[in-house]
């Protein structure tokens, strides 16, 4: 319904010369998508669900949109934290060389997003999902070095295998049950028993297509590559867009194909919690030896994600509910986490861990922003990480795999290894740092980072009338 | 109630005027003098005020006033009154001064918003907050040594956040409520809820410096500014305890601890806090360091109060709390004045300093007496309460265990003073001139040690008296 419109309005922002009205157009693309987003979450919310098709070429084969919680969790938080990195990389941009490209991306893969989040069908979601991987592309090689185009290689020959073999599995699901169609409570249900070893397969390939994206292990090592990318782009597409879609996607398996039921019989998911358990550890055991500090959060990044994983497969209704609310926590955390590293590195031009002791006394409200972020990440109350934490190891004890809880308990504590010291060095070691007149960097770098922050206790604070409900509207449908 | 935490934070707000600060800094802490005051009016008989906001999923924020969470306010209002008046004191001309007044005052309200808190997830979030803010205070003066430490501590309070997270989800999800008041959640014994007990027991032992977890405790004071060490063992330290009383009287219930024995686990931990601390307070030098372990043995006190389960013990414990933050609070303000006056941290430094400031020794003697535990000191009424509790619950060999742990008390506190005053022959006279004190540093300390004897002294002791009403209600 609204979705075409957004498409237009992207290709507008295209067409873009100038600098001033380039930002404003971009600005003005990413609200209107907010804005039709968040119009339509109260229908959502009152248990409809709205359906766009758009065309079909051949039965149940088509770009089909159809907006349900699940799909509305992931294109309100993508909406939104569109608009805070919009404003952000207009103030980090400032002084990077073709900006043009970089907008007319950024925007794209805007649209990109809402399509994932939106889709209706496997086949839409897949090329969406595609869609989003070529637009991201030029923004990740986008400094234009030797080493970025090498991690672009690498990031987009990920993205395409792990495609493929979601397209393999397309041919595979449409054969055996001619649809392809997100239904909640899954359409293989009809299948499961006479062709059990082939959904295994099936369910193997998806997992491993989508997983890439996830930054499952050992299909993770694109996303410290990619770090390469301008630092909004690293916050919004290593944080939120991209390595969510991933993450969507696989929810997507569970929930609108498989089923809870039907995995449940398929005795599949302790293999694939093994993994992810080895994901979140090893991720964070990584973590602690980086020496630069993106390096550091994309290390992180890869343990969180394993948190959402897990909290989905854990096919308990508590679980999930702390998996898919970390999909909005983390996000809030750790986009204000990137948008930290990303100021510091415009204003001071430090990268690396040991030089930025005492960076406090320079930039003292970032650094805030940036305990906060990581404080959240360690679920200290009441950042709103606390919240994903307490479901997930509910959902762990509860569903009577205690194991699940410890490596969450194990995974926090790792966290605080290494988070704990960057903000002990930042304001109680001596450095080259002193106290700047003015503002510590850019308002509009600044400010969106300090929304962020102030957003994540509220967050915490008011899950009740937030999170929560949303999430278990989600659920409703699925369990 | 909820004021009290505002007015911490308003005061916040006003810093930037810096002609207001000090009557801001003050009011800051006035205030809920004031407002518990109040409230001690308003709770006289016994009524329970209550306030739930639905904040904070899952169990919401609930604060609660009953007879302890009375009593522990009115004493943490009292100390942080004293403390914030000596800090201004401490840092009176310096500049690097100013961004400490704001953790103290958030750490404070944190504090306030521990001792009011409803249930364990008020509790949680207010305890956390606490450390949080401690921690600042802890790395304070920015040396290598105050980093590692507030590191150390921080690192801590993330351990011990994760171990009462746990605690927490288990006894919500196996019991429905983390609500203080009802006398007992749990019918029955499992593992899970084995671990919340350990949960609980970690994170409140580090936070109150028990014996496996006390090994943050000597770092954090020796290299923390001393406003920070008091106001962290006369206030913040008694936090675990109240967590420790909350576990056991109203999340598990007397009855269910009684019968699973794991009152036994806090027992022998205690005890072996008590003699473990004081023998480590020998090989101490440094005077921060020598009380921050003297500290760890009184913890063992309190803990074995709780652990006892006895009417007796309870009482014991809870005027310990008090007794503990008079002569804690005292010794460690002690130490302060002597650092800011002359420089000197290390006990063996400390011959004849007596005969330079002489008001503040007197004090400290006095204080140290009081830890010993001689009669008409507060610290006697502890012990006697302690040894009688013990006696009541069928272990008389703990009174040995007491009075062994005041004999090595007074083995390492008596030096000091000694050495303060006498031997002091070869000194030159220079050192024997008196200093010039600030008002602003010696009226705490000369409050604090008079708090040491002046209740027991007085016809009617009437903290005891609200002590034998609150333990009344929890047997």
């Amino acid at each position: 319904m609204i979705v075409p419109i957004i498409g237009a309005i992207i290709i507008r922002a295209l067409d873009e010369d100038q600098a001033a009205k380039r930002h404003l157009v971009a600005l003005i693309a990413v609200s209107i998508v907010f804005i039709s987003v968040i119009s339509m979450l109260p229908a959502i919310m009152a248990g409809e669900i709205i359906k766009v098709n758009l065309f079909s070429f051949l039965d149940g084969l088509g770009l089909f949109f159809k907006i349900d919680p699940l799909g509305m969790v992931f294109g309100l938080v993508s909406s939104t934290l569109w608009i805070f990195a919009t404003v952000y990389s207009i103030g980090y941009m400032a002084h990077e060389h073709d900006q043009r490209n970089y907008f007319v991306f950024f925007v794209l893969s805007c649209s990109a997003a809402m399509g994932v989040a939106f889709s209706g069908n496997l086949f839409t979601l897949y090329i969406f999902y595609e869609y989003l991987a070529i637009c991201t592309y030029p923004l990740v090689v986008h400094a234009g070095t030797e080493e970025s185009v090498k991690a672009g290689i690498k990031y987009i020959s990920y993205s395409l295998a792990g495609g493929a073999l979601v397209l393999l599995s397309i041919f595979m699901i449409y054969d055996l049950v001619g649809t392809l169609d997100f239904t909640a409570g899954g359409i293989l249900g009809s299948v499961a028993v006479e062709h059990r070893t082939l959904i295994t397969v099936v369910f193997a390939l998806l997992i491993a297509g989508f997983g890439t994206k996830a930054a499952i292990m050992p299909l993770h090592s694109w996303l410290p590559g990619a770090m390469v990318a301008p630092t909004p782009v690293s916050a919004l597409l290593h944080a939120v867009a991209i390595v969510k879609a991933g993450v969507f996607g696989i929810s997507r398996v569970f929930f609108s194909l498989y089923g809870v039921d039907v995995l449940q019989g398929l005795n599949v998911t302790n293999i694939l919690a093994v993994i992810v358990s080895f994901t979140i550890i090893v991720g964070s055991l990584m973590a602690i030896k980086q020496t630069v500090l993106k390096l550091r959060l994309a290390y992180s990044t890869i343990g969180q994600l394993g948190y959402i994983t897990l909290g989905v497969l854990m096919l308990d209704p508590t679980g999930a509910l702390g998996g898919l609310s970390h999909i909005i926590n983390h996000a809030v955390l750790k986009i204000t986490l990137f948008f930290c590293a990303g100021m510091i590195i415009t204003v001071t031009g430090k990268k690396n861990l040991d030089q930025l002791r005492g960076i406090g006394k320079q930039m003292p409200l970032t650094m805030l922003a940036f305990a906060v972020g990581a404080l959240g990440l360690m679920g200290v109350t009441p950042i709103c990480g606390y919240i994903s934490k307490y479901y997930l190891l509910t959902g762990g004890v509860l569903s009577g795999n205690p194991a699940y809880a410890y490596v969450i308990i194990t995974s926090t504590l790792l966290n605080a290894i290494y988070y704990l010291p960057i903000i002990v060095n930042a304001f109680f070691k001596d450095g080259d740092f002193e106290k700047q007149p003015g503002p510590e960097a850019p308002l509009t770098m600044l400010v969106p980072t300090l929304i962020m922050a102030v957003a994540a206790i509220l967050l915490g604070l008011f899950a009740n009338y937030t999170t929560i409900p949303f999430i278990e509207a989600v659920l409703k449908t699925v369990f | 109630m909820a004021p009290i935490l505002g007015a911490a934070c308003t005061m916040l707000a006003d810093r930037y005027r810096p002609a207001m600060r000090s009557a801001a800094i003050l009011s800051g802490v006035l205030v809920p003098l004031l407002l518990v005051g109040y409230m001690f009016n308003l709770s006289k008989d016994n009524t329970i005020l209550y306030l739930k906001l639905n904040v904070l999923p899952p169990a919401g924020m609930e604060f609660r006033v009953d007879a302890l969470a009375m009593y522990m306010v009115m004493l943490f209002a009292f100390f942080a009154l004293v403390i914030t008046v000596y800090t201004l004191g401490y840092y009176r001309d310096k500049v690097e001064g100013k961004p400490f007044f704001y953790f103290l005052l958030l750490a404070i309200g944190g504090c306030f918003g521990v001792v009011l808190s409803g249930n364990m997830f008020t509790f949680f979030l207010f305890f956390e907050f606490m450390s949080l803010m401690f921690f600042p205070m802890v790395a304070y003066k920015s040396t290598p040594e105050a980093s590692a430490a507030g590191l150390k501590f921080f690192f801590m309070t993330i351990i011990a956040g994760v171990a009462m997270f746990w605690a927490i989800m288990i006894t919500y999800n196996f019991s429905g409520s983390t609500s203080f008041g009802s006398g007992g959640l749990f019918e029955s014994a499992s593992p899970f809820i084995f671990s919340a007990f350990i949960g609980y027991l970690i994170a409140f032992g580090i936070k109150s410096a028990m014996i496996p977890f006390h090994f943050w405790m000597p770092d954090a004071y020796a290299s923390a500014p001393t406003p920070a060490a008091a106001i962290s063992s006369a206030i913040m330290l008694k936090t675990g305890v109240l967590g420790l009383i909350r576990v056991i009287h109203d999340i598990y219930g007397l009855s269910f601890i009684q019968e699973a024995g794991w009152n036994n686990i806090l027992m022998v931990l205690a005890l072996a806090g008590m003699l473990y601390g004081s023998i480590c307070a020998f090989a101490q030098d440094d005077l921060n360091r020598r009380l921050a372990y003297s500290g760890i043995a009184q913890v063992g006190y309190m803990m074995l109060g709780i652990a006892l389960l006895t009417e007796l013990a309870f009482i014991g414990t809870l005027y310990h709390v008090m007794a503990h933050a008079f002569m804690k609070g005292c010794m460690f303000l002690c130490a302060g004045v002597i650092y800011v006056n002359t420089g000197k941290t290390k006990i063996s430094e400390m011959r004849g300093i007596g005969l330079q400031m002489p008001i503040t020794m007197l004090a400290f003697t006095i204080a140290s007496v009081s830890a010993v535990g001689v009669p008409p000191f507060n610290l006697f009424i502890s012990k006697w309460h302690l040894g009688l509790g013990a006696y009541a619950a069928g272990m008389p060999w703990i009174i040995f265990l007491l009075l062994l742990s005041s004999i090595l008390n007074a083995s390492y506190y008596f030096p000091i003073s000694i050495n303060a005053f006498l031997g002091c022959r070869e000194l030159k006279n220079i050192e024997r001139q008196r200093l010039r004190l600030q008002p602003l540093r010696m009226i705490p300390v000369m409050v604090l040690a008079l708090g040491a004897f002046a209740f027991t002294i007085m016809p009617v002791n009437w903290p005891l008296n609200l002590i034998r009403n609150i333990a009344q209600l929890f047997f």
